[in-house]
């Protein structure tokens, strides 16, 4: 029997089986399975994204059912362009800017219906100033969770207020946490543009939230 | 504290990303300038706040609603293009619908008026004694003194020479002949009224009229003025060969 002389002669790994390393499959590999008519290779794409394309435009458009609609109308443009599309970006560049044109689509047209929604009441004109009728209340909350309730619903609204512009840079930045290049090549523009936005869309969100920052 | 160099902290501050620790000179800056360390306390609150945002999810059905919306838009794929594209708008099918409800509203009309040669050729008969029509000058000012103005009608060339303020009566067989003046004041007793019916299955009417009518005004003054209306058809006179043409009728002769 082999002494042994130290603790490194405790040779754990070769009694371990080696370890299995899952190759996960690239969107560019999934999408290429899918148009190769593999759809459980777009069911992995659907199950990647799902939460996040159906957040974003949630944060983008503030209703919830509206936002599954338009994640779902996202990933059938996906499916239905999958041979148009072409590698120079990332896929999830790609699918969040059909997400975002979605989106703003959406907001453009209940702009143009007028519909009395939260966002309209909110908001009056272009600019998406607020009306002052919902001041905070400054007594003190009993309950944490009631605090913090309360300050996540005054950031959705705020948020919803943003003209949409500043709304979609805002929100993959601060909410999504993508990176500047990223966000610009999303929503087609330059870095500098994107900087400019996202700091402007604070300053509108300082302005409305000046009573919890 | 120099503008230009806060408004680099707070750029600084604002690309950076949420708790990173600034540059040193940003830190230093910092240190001396409580606006710009307000300005960062403030910004990455505000972070903070929009960053903590509940996450959203995805239903749980997701996957399935859009394996049927796919399933359904590959059923419509393999309707034709049109259909496709009438559909795809309530608008446009409803217009659709719309034009062909016209469109066969129109068509079953124009049908209906194609001339019954029997009954155009009684009703020649029935308005060879007088084809005349009083009209007053003014509405409402119809008395014996007022003059009026005859209007005379005929099947037949006419001749200007013979015109004069009697009425003339047309024939079935095309003479004409003057008599006294006989006229119907329109505002006392109602115009006839000619029906025209369509062929019988396998007929072509031969028999509508095939020249050029002639009206004759005549005016207080004495004056007249002739006009010469050419044939209406919607296809019957097509087939015979003698008809004038209308370009050579439509000549205005006043």
């Amino acid at each position: 029997m082999r002494t042994l002389s130290s603790i490194e002669d405790l040779n754990f790994a070769a009694a371990m089986p080696a370890p299995v390393v899952v190759q996960k499959a690239s969107d560019h590999a999934l999408l290429e399975e899918t148009l190769a008519g593999d759809e459980d290779a777009f069911a992995e794409l659907v199950r990647r994204y799902r939460n996040q394309i159906t957040s974003y435009i949630y944060r983008m458009t503030n209703d919830y059912d509206g936002a599954v609609d338009l994640a779902q109308e996202t990933f059938l443009r996906v499916y239905r362009a999958a041979s148009r599309y072409q590698t120079t970006h990332a896929f999830s560049t790609y699918i969040y800017r059909i997400a975002t044109n979605l989106a703003i689509s959406e907001l453009r047209k209940r702009k143009r219906r007028r519909l009395v929604s939260l966002t309209g009441l909110l908001t009056s004109g272009e600019g998406g100033e607020v009306r002052d009728f919902d001041a905070p209340d400054e007594r003190p909350l009993a309950d944490a969770n009631l605090v913090d309730t309360e300050q996540r619903r005054v950031v959705k609204k705020a948020i919803s207020t943003l003209p949409e512009k500043y709304r979609a840079p805002l929100v993959l930045r601060d909410v999504e946490g993508k990176s500047y290049d990223e966000i610009a090549a999303i929503l087609q523009t330059s870095e500098g543009t994107v900087k400019s936005r996202i700091n402007r869309a604070r300053n509108f969100l300082r302005d409305k939230m000046r009573h919890y920052v | 504290m120099s503008g230009k160099v806060c408004r680099e902290m707070r750029r600084e501050i604002d690309q950076s990303e949420l708790r990173q620790a600034l540059s040193a000179e940003a830190e230093a800056h910092l240190a001396d300038c409580a606006a710009c360390a307000a300005f960062r306390d403030e910004r990455f609150r505000l972070r903070e706040l929009v960053g903590a945002l509940e996450p959203v999810v995805a239903p749980a059905d997701f996957d399935v609603r859009l394996r049927a919306r796919i399933a359904r838009e590959r059923d419509t794929y393999q309707q034709p293009f049109i259909f496709r594209l009438v559909m795809s708008t309530p608008a446009i099918a409803l217009a659709a619908a719309l034009v062909m409800v016209v469109g066969t509203i129109v068509f079953i009309s124009r049908r209906n008026q194609t001339v019954n040669p029997t009954i155009a050729a009684a009703g020649q008969e029935r308005a060879a004694g007088e084809i005349n029509t009083t009209v007053p000058t003014a509405p409402g000012n119809v008395d014996d003194s007022t003059p009026i103005h005859t209007v005379a009608g005929s099947y037949a060339p006419e001749n200007p020479r013979h015109s004069n303020p009697g009425t003339r009566n047309i024939a079935k067989n095309g003479t004409t002949t003057t008599t006294g003046p006989q006229v119907n004041d329109l505002t006392v007793s109602p115009a006839e009224s000619y029906r025209l019916a369509p062929d019988r299955a396998g007929e072509v009417s031969l028999t509508a009229p095939v020249k050029p009518m002639v009206v004759t005004m005549y005016d207080e003054r004495g004056g007249s003025r002739k006009i010469q209306l050419p044939p209406i058809s919607f296809g019957s006179q097509r087939l015979t060969g003698n008809r004038t043409p209308v370009s050579m009728t439509n000549t205005r002769d006043w």
